[in-house]
């Protein structure tokens, strides 16, 4: 199971609070998902690449980055010289590429960067309830984990000779659902009640206030990243 | 059953199956958006299939609660697609979800059943924006998709769509609390886990 714990996280050059990165998050995605111009999605797009260099995550970021420039190169060049069908997929399937590389950096970003006690922590300063914090903050820990438990179920799959493809979708839908649905659903009670177990003993029911060792406040660089944010989404929706 | 109230270990089971229903969701969605007929069946798509991690939560949670936390982290998950109107219908629809499962008493495999039929609903939230504000959502996806894709989805989606939706989102929650209730009693309740 993956876990990004304090010592897995690389010191940024500079610290941003857990929600400048949330906010980065939400007007991140926002601007994506909502139809930019080209210009825009460049500008996002760099914002983002700058931000992951800020945290150290520069293979990650320098690879999306490629992608995105790959991605672009159709809409740029070849728009004009591809009619049919075969251009309009392609298009298409770059577009959505697109859409969805810079909601995948904001997500790494809130993710891979921030411990889990650190973003508790900010979420209790935005006098968010309990009973939000701790799902979330569980659900954005857990999304990796599926995602690793996932692949580890289709290796043992493999491994006996049952495979997931599209046939097999088509023609045993039911009993796919099943074979896919049932070790998920194991793995993920079976590692929730063992979360559960380690907050607790960690004290996390104990009903006093958190006290977190990181600090957690909004210092001077968080103000320009989150205008920075808020703008694009602006220029995103007003293109 | 009903008194009980919502442990930190709940809260936590809660974000966990969260992850499940929310990862599977969007996988779904983002596959059937690929053409503009599948698009409309992704609702019913993600019911079926989203049935049986929806039965396996309420079973570890029955309490008061559960639902409606679940409601309003997919919500949250759909307000970054789907504008605003689709948080606003997540949140409605896991009341109402709410109130079914409280009518069996938080105890009852039936009732969670029926409560997942309006349950499902939520992942219709998006499609609300083809009434308020259809000329927006065709140019995002004229933008993406290009002209030819958007004139396809025009012609699909008559104002009288929406309902039509959100029945094939009853139905395949149905569909998947059947499945759900069906693997719940062959696989979960013989290993213990419930």
């Amino acid at each position: 199971m993956e876990t990004t714990r304090a010592a897995q996280i690389k010191k940024p050059y500079i610290r941003l609070d857990p929600r400048t990165k949330l906010l980065v998050l939400l007007t991140g995605s926002f601007a994506a998902l909502s139809a930019a111009p080209k210009s825009a999605e460049v500008m996002l797009i760099l914002f983002l690449t700058l931000l992951l260099l800020n945290e150290r995550q520069t293979g990650f970021a320098v690879k999306l980055l490629a992608v995105f420039a790959a991605m672009l190169l159709p809409d740029i060049f070849g728009a004009s010289l591809l009619d049919g069908a075969a251009g309009v997929v392609l298009l298409a399937v770059t577009r959505i590429v697109r859409i969805y590389l810079p909601v995948c950096m904001a997500f790494t970003l809130v993710v891979k960067t921030t411990t889990v006690s650190a973003f508790i922590a900010a979420l209790c300063k935005m006098h968010v309830s309990d009973k939000i914090t701790i799902p979330v903050s569980v659900m954005f820990r857990f999304i990796p984990t599926v995602k690793e438990e996932w692949q580890a179920i289709r290796a043992a799959m493999k491994f006996r000779g049952i495979g997931i493809s599209f046939k097999s979708v088509a023609i045993r839908p039911m009993l796919t659902l099943e074979y896919v649905m049932i070790p998920l659903l194991m793995s993920a009670s079976g590692i929730a009640g063992e979360l559960a177990a380690a907050s607790l003993a960690r004290g996390l029911d104990s009903g006093k206030a958190r006290t977190c060792v990181t600090q957690v406040a909004l210092g001077p660089a968080d103000y320009p990243v989150m205008l920075a944010g808020l703008a694009i989404a602006v220029c995103a929706v007003a293109g | 059953m009903i008194k009980k109230k919502l442990t930190v270990k709940d809260l936590i089971v809660a974000g966990a199956f969260a992850a499940l229903y929310v990862v599977i969701m969007l996988v779904i969605v983002s596959t059937a958006s690929l053409t503009p007929v599948t698009w409309l069946m992704a609702p019913l798509l993600c019911a079926v299939v989203l049935g049986t991690v929806y039965m396996l939560y309420c079973m570890k949670i029955p309490k008061r609660g559960a639902i409606l936390i679940l409601g309003v982290v997919v919500s949250l998950v759909l307000s970054s697609t789907g504008g605003w109107a689709a948080p606003a219908w997540g949140i409605i629809c896991a009341l109402l979800a709410e109130l079914l499962a409280a009518l069996g008493r938080y105890g009852s495999k039936g009732w969670y059943a029926a409560s997942f039929c309006v349950f499902a609903c939520s992942t219709a939230g998006p499609f609300w924006m083809l009434v308020f504000a259809k000329a927006a959502v065709l140019a995002t996806i004229e933008n993406t998709y290009g002209a030819g894709f958007a004139a396809r989805m025009d012609a699909l989606t008559p104002p009288w769509i929406v309902p039509v939706v959100i029945g094939s989102a009853v139905l395949g929650g149905f569909i998947g609390g059947a499945i759900g209730k069906r693997l719940l009693k062959k696989h979960f309740e013989k290993a213990g886990v419930v």
